[in-house]
């Protein structure tokens, strides 16, 4: 899993940049970055619905640690999340919301979930995680600002996310 | 989401533009826009106006819902926009405010002038960066218990100066005095109480800073000397908020009022517009958390301004005196304010994010000593350019709810930003013209100078829009960024 490099373009001063991330992919999802003035845009897909949930939680992780979760370590703590929603958006977003007040409380970064039940409006899962130091980035929310999870034609679940940094 | 272009935008005048109510079947008031036209052409690039246009359908919506600017593209509101709604009954909306409640500036004067303080600069960045914890996951060097956390979120930047870590001119010179009497500490979650308890004193991450400058020139005499702003003045910009206990509020809040919507008949193209009326129990409580946020973000000021000033002192020694606050204020929230519409005085609930007040002379909410000349507006650039003091005018309240932009305003994003700059070579560039970065190289990178707007016409377009007057223009000497 690894985010894929694109060549740079830009002259002068501005030069010696070789590669950007866009994109993050495992097995059977994907989370690729969009462009947005402010925040982190990114547009998250799965073959399942907790193929997406997982690349929601992977591409949040990549942003406030790159590299953190791609080399696995000894999980140093677990936690149990629980939650309903209305619809799979809401129930996304506010599992992602989740897991990120928790990064911050325990000093955690959440590396890997496993998912003892996800339906579209409810799910239970055990997070696994490891404490760090300091994150690169602070995203202060998941918002819902263009979020829309549904399955396209092809069956595949997907969504844009805004992360509010 | 329906794209805007300039055929539907009406100029009003050379600096005021408006889309119309009819471009949208929902739109309930226009959508204005203050920007110069060359401004206006890049604020068209971007979903900032599809996003104004969602504004205006807001629930009791008055007279217009503006955009400042320095507007960029958020979530819900754009980033630099202003909406009213009538008091109570109309629209109270976290995303009117943002996640970071309170995200705000600080502005603090020295004694000291540019030339002599220059060759301390390496030191001053050093012991600026040991003091003040920058940073995300770095806490501060408190920890509350949950009897303090409490008196923080009731009383805000007061906390800190019973504590010893200010004086009580501090407050005076802070927006509301640093306390929204409003706030309700009982409303804010365990959760967004975990997240606050060891920040306050700390930055954050992002574009958060802490800036060392001077007055490179002053632009109204009369009102500069009113602010106490001399040429080559040292002066130092503190850009943070209310850290993760006010984005806590936000998430929880925008979750409750989506679910509360219906029972009020609300329907919105934006989720993250989600509102309920004022006086309902879900936007009572959300005010009530709201207003506690405004309140840690104030404290959190505060106590980062203490760390300048202890900073300060080990440098340049006790006799050198510390630098003094000129003015604390709030880009980020919503107040209950009076203002006059279709020439009936009314209350409103006025909603700014990423848009700063800017009252002008007379207004009995600016002290006393700036109260001739109006009320300090701090226009932070971006690093390695020019920030700015106006003062608010009249006709503010009169166009814009009295409000006015908030900085230079995003026009790259920060993946753009990444692609495009070389963060070694701009921190040598900027270091040999005379400014010291601390900051991480992607930092650097994403808030390079080249991603955000001139300054300088974001400045001429709210002066020619007659909504503030330009006092003084700052150059950087040193940063620290998170």
């Amino acid at each position: 899993m690894t985010w894929v490099s694109v060549p740079d373009r830009q002259p002068g001063y501005l030069a010696g940049k070789q590669k950007s991330e866009t994109t993050l992919s495992k097995g059977d999802r994907m989370a690729t970055l969009l462009e947005h003035t402010t925040d982190v845009a990114v547009r998250v897909t799965g073959q399942t619905l907790t193929g997406v949930f997982a690349s929601g939680l992977e591409a949040m992780n990549q942003i406030l640690a790159p590299q953190c979760c791609l080399s696995p370590k000894q999980a140093d703590c677990c936690m149990d999340v629980a939650l309903k929603a209305p619809d799979p958006t809401a129930l996304l977003v506010d599992f992602l919301s989740e897991c990120l007040a928790l990064t911050y409380i325990h000093k955690t970064l959440f590396c890997f979930v496993h998912f003892d039940q996800l339906e579209p409006t409810r799910l239970q899962a055990r997070l696994y995680g490891h404490r760090f130091g300091c994150l690169e980035n602070e995203i202060k929310a998941v918002t819902f600002h263009t979020a829309d999870l549904r399955q396209n034609r092809e069956g595949v679940w997907e969504t844009p996310l805004l992360f509010d940094l | 989401m329906k794209k805007i272009t300039k055929e539907a935008i009406v100029q009003r005048n050379p600096y005021l533009w408006e889309i119309p109510v009819g471009f949208r079947p929902d739109m309930q008031v226009p959508a204005r826009i203050i920007a110069s036209e060359t401004l206006l052409d890049d604020i068209l690039d971007d979903r900032s106006l599809q996003q104004l246009v969602n504004v205006t359908t807001l629930p009791g919506i008055r007279k217009a819902a503006f955009v400042m600017p320095d507007v960029h593209e958020g979530y819900g509101f754009p980033i630099g926009g202003v909406a009213a709604t009538s008091y109570p009954h109309g629209a109270i909306s976290p995303g009117g405010i943002g996640y970071d409640i309170n995200c705000g500036v600080r502005m603090l004067v020295s004694d000291l002038n540019e030339g002599e303080t220059r060759r301390y600069l390496p030191e001053l960045i050093r012991v600026l960066n040991e003091h003040i914890p920058s940073g995300m996951g770095t806490p501060g060097h408190l920890l509350l218990n949950d009897q303090e956390l409490d008196q923080v979120l009731a009383t805000g930047a007061e906390w800190a100066v019973g504590q010893g870590y200010g004086s009580p001119r501090d407050l005076v010179y802070t927006e509301s005095n640093g306390r929204l009497p409003a706030a309700d500490p009982s409303r804010v979650s365990e959760r967004a109480r975990q997240r606050g308890r060891d920040q306050l004193g700390t930055i954050g991450s992002g574009n958060h800073f802490v800036e060392v400058g001077y007055v490179d020139e002053i632009l109204n005499p009369l009102i500069a000397h009113g602010f106490g702003l001399r040429e080559g003045q040292v002066t130092v910009l503190i850009h943070t908020g209310s850290r993760g206990l006010g984005h806590q509020i936000a998430t929880d809040y925008i979750r409750i009022l989506m679910e509360a919507m219906p029972a009020y008949g609300i329907e919105l193209p934006d989720r993250e517009l989600a509102c309920v009326p004022l006086d309902s129990p879900e936007g009572q409580a959300y005010f009530g958390a709201m207003c506690a946020g405004a309140n840690f973000a104030w404290c959190n000021r505060q106590l980062v301004c203490w760390e300048v000033r202890q900073a300060w002192s080990a440098v340049f020694g006790k006799a050198a005196g510390l630098p003094e606050l000129l003015y604390d204020v709030a880009h980020n929230i919503a107040k209950i304010e009076t203002h006059t519409v279709a020439g009936k005085t009314e209350q409103l609930i006025v909603h700014r994010k990423g848009a700063t007040r800017a009252f002008g002379p007379g207004h009995p909410e600016i002290p006393d000593a700036y109260r001739a000349f109006g009320q300090p507006v701090l226009i932070p650039g971006s690093m390695g350019t020019s920030s700015y003091v106006l003062a608010g005018t009249a006709s503010s309240s009169a166009l814009s709810f009295g409000s006015c932009c908030h900085g230079a305003g995003r026009r790259l994003s920060r993946t753009a930003a990444k692609k495009q700059v070389n963060a070694p070579v701009l921190k040598e560039e900027l270091q040999e013209a005379g400014i010291y970065l601390e900051a991480p190289f992607r930092r650097i990178a994403e808030e390079a100078p080249m991603a955000y707007k001139d300054v300088n016409q974001v400045v001429r377009s709210v002066q020619e829009a007659g909504i503030a007057v330009p006092v003084a223009r700052l150059k950087p000497l040193a940063v620290i960024k998170g």
